[in-house]
């Protein structure tokens, strides 16, 4: 006649605080709560034990593994170290966090094994800063932002070429995505495509060496609904040895794709600028030094200083 | 009577079954014995390079000397930041990249070369793509980097960033040449007190950007005096060559040979002479200017210059 209530088990799980500043190294463990001097092994892990808004440091040169973001977080590798991410399937990091959250990125090397896939993906959140890092062999993208706005500084984005056809830097694949891109002092060199700037996406591209690809800069607007801008300003950067410099391509309707040039070095391309379809545009300060190209593929539409 | 004996007798000599790293990393207090991971250190770039799968990278953890090596496949090889990563080469090369020149893509980053009796710091005869990045190479006494290629099916390219090339006294500081086209980069470096700062052979093409080219014999120059078609083009911009012997130089001989050098937003100060161009036997040597450029109390300036517009 016992009645069975109070056999009964609760499995609580451990009460920890979650940490303003997690850490990862080396030497870490996963089972640790992640902080400075109990350190985890890998970033993932110590995702999960920070606070919205704190951030998560590497302490030693490491592989880290591959993670998600999900909340507005710092990701840094501390000064005099290197944190590396090796991809060799998936992506890199993955950012998939709310609308409104902000994510840092900073002195990390990640490495793709070739497949497509991408560095660094922006899939939702409001900002995402890549700082002083070095991104090679993904065979999609090295970073690709599909919302919201990216920036990257003083990074190395090199060789998204092999096997695979890689492109540098991508903003924006679809007709909604309202992407907006700067970059500044930073190499992109030995992709497919530099920069590929799609539908609803702005650039701003300044100070970088851009090289050795199929494309340098391709700007291009193809939704065929609506006046579907895609933008690029670039400024005191060098453009060289690629197929064709900079690229606009606007296809379909009434969509404009626009190039502004300043004050840019375009040497040594096959074609330094090209064009396609009717309302594709570029645009110079008459400031640009084209020189050695095969073809420059001016004249450009002027527009003038103020 | 023993026909089949030999088979049978055949001692399988297998090789240890360890995989291969994504990340080797090495360490002053390495052993190559060890499985060069970043647990688990080697002492020496090479050990490291033969426990790393191809595409992967190779660190070194500590400030030490790791001695020169040969690299055969695309990897990157890097310093930790905030380590000095050392080679001192008593002969030959500190680094050969000696790779697969259609598909391998090798990256050398915060790494310090120095020439002890070494002829070359970075010796390139075969690779796709040779980044140079964050590096120190000086006192070798033929070539600070001798990007010096075969080729492939696809033209090779070498790129230079962040980088000092230092008193290679006697020496190139970087060249350039591959007779199937060579694409060059070198961005926010430093090339001085080498006997050439840069030289760019016979189907070279490279940019200079944010450069200082100084205390040279020559700063930089384009030489096509090779067998005859075989240009070579050099783009400056935003560049200070200064206290050369001779700045900029084009040299140019033989039918259909062309060196053309490009200056834009250059400072020229202090050269004994500032520019020479320098055609003989039908080749075609010249410099051109975007007209923005600043020659400052030159022994000679040399020009004029064919004047190139903006666009």
């Amino acid at each position: 006649m016992f009645k069975p209530v109070a056999l009964v088990f609760l499995i609580a799980p451990a009460a920890f605080a979650l940490n303003n500043r997690s850490a990862v190294s080396v030497n870490g463990n996963d089972v640790n709560p992640c902080t400075p001097a109990s350190p985890c092994r890998s970033f993932g892990a110590a995702i999960a034990q920070t606070n919205p808004g704190g951030e998560i440091i590497a302490l030693d040169s490491a592989g880290y593994g591959p993670f998600t973001v999900t909340s507005s977080f710092t990701i840094s590798g501390a000064p005099g170290v290197h944190a590396a991410i090796t991809a060799t399937s998936g992506n890199g990091i993955t950012i998939n966090a709310a609308a409104t959250d902000r994510v840092s990125l900073r002195n990390l090397v990640l490495i793709g094994g070739g497949a497509l896939t991408d560095g660094i993906l922006h899939v939702q959140g409001a900002e995402v800063r890549v700082v002083n890092c070095l991104i090679r062999g993904f065979g999609h993208a090295g970073i690709e932002s599909r919302t919201g706005r990216m920036t990257v500084d003083r990074s190395a984005i090199f060789d998204q070429a092999a096997p695979a056809i890689g492109i540098g830097i991508l903003a924006g694949s679809n007709a909604t995505d309202l992407v907006e891109l700067s970059i500044s002092n930073s190499l992109i060199e030995g992709n497919d495509t530099g920069v590929l700037v799609n539908d609803r996406a702005t650039a701003m591209v300044t100070a970088c060496t851009i090289s050795g690809g199929e494309s340098g800069v391709q700007v291009w607007s193809q939704d065929g609904v609506g006046a579907v801008p895609a933008r690029a300003t670039v400024e005191s950067s060098t453009i060289s040895y690629n197929s064709f410099g900079v690229v606009a391509i606007a296809s379909g309707g009434d969509n404009t794709a626009r190039i502004y040039l300043s004050q840019d070095e375009v040497s040594c391309n096959s074609l330094g600028a090209s064009k396609n379809g009717g309302l594709a545009a570029i645009y110079s300060f008459n400031n640009n030094r084209f020189t050695e190209n095969a073809s420059d593929g001016g004249p450009f539409a002027p527009i003038a200083f103020q | 009577m023993f026909r089949r004996a030999a088979p049978l007798l055949m001692l399988l000599i297998a090789p240890a079954a360890f995989a291969l790293n994504n990340r080797s990393a090495v360490s002053v207090n390495g052993n190559d014995l060890n499985p060069c991971t970043v647990a688990s250190p080697c002492r020496s770039f090479g050990a490291a390079i033969a426990q790393t799968n191809p595409g992967g990278e190779i660190i070194a953890l500590d400030s030490a000397g790791y001695g020169p090596f040969t690299i055969g496949m695309a990897v990157t090889i890097s310093g930790v930041p905030g380590v000095h990563a050392a080679i001192t080469a008593t002969s030959g090369s500190a680094i050969t990249v000696n790779a697969n020149p259609e598909f391998d893509y090798v990256v050398l980053r915060n790494l310090v070369l120095i020439g002890a009796g070494g002829t070359i710091g970075i010796n390139d005869p075969a690779a796709r793509e040779l980044r140079v990045l964050g590096c120190l190479i000086r006192g070798f006494t033929g070539y600070g980097i001798n990007a010096n290629l075969v080729g492939g099916a696809n033209p090779p390219g070498l790129s230079v960033a962040q980088t000092a090339i230092l008193d290679n006294s006697g020496a190139v500081g970087i060249y350039l040449r591959c007779q199937l086209g060579i694409k060059g980069t070198v961005t926010d470096s430093l090339l001085q007190g080498n006997a050439v700062g840069v030289h760019g052979d016979s189907n070279a093409q490279f940019a200079i950007v944010n450069t200082n080219i100084s205390g040279n014999g020559t700063g930089a120059e384009v030489v096509s005096t090779f067998g005859s078609t075989f240009p070579v083009r050099m783009i400056l911009e935003n560049c200070t060559i200064v206290h050369n012997a001779l700045g900029l130089y084009a040299n140019a001989s033989g039918s259909g040979n062309v060196a053309t050098a490009v200056m834009s937003q250059l400072v020229l100060a202090y050269n004994t002479t500032a520019t020479d161009q320098t055609s003989a036997n039908s080749g075609i040597a010249e410099i051109r200017s975007f007209n923005n450029n600043r020659f400052v109390a030159n022994g000679a300036d040399g020009g004029p210059f064919l004047s190139v517009g903006f666009q």
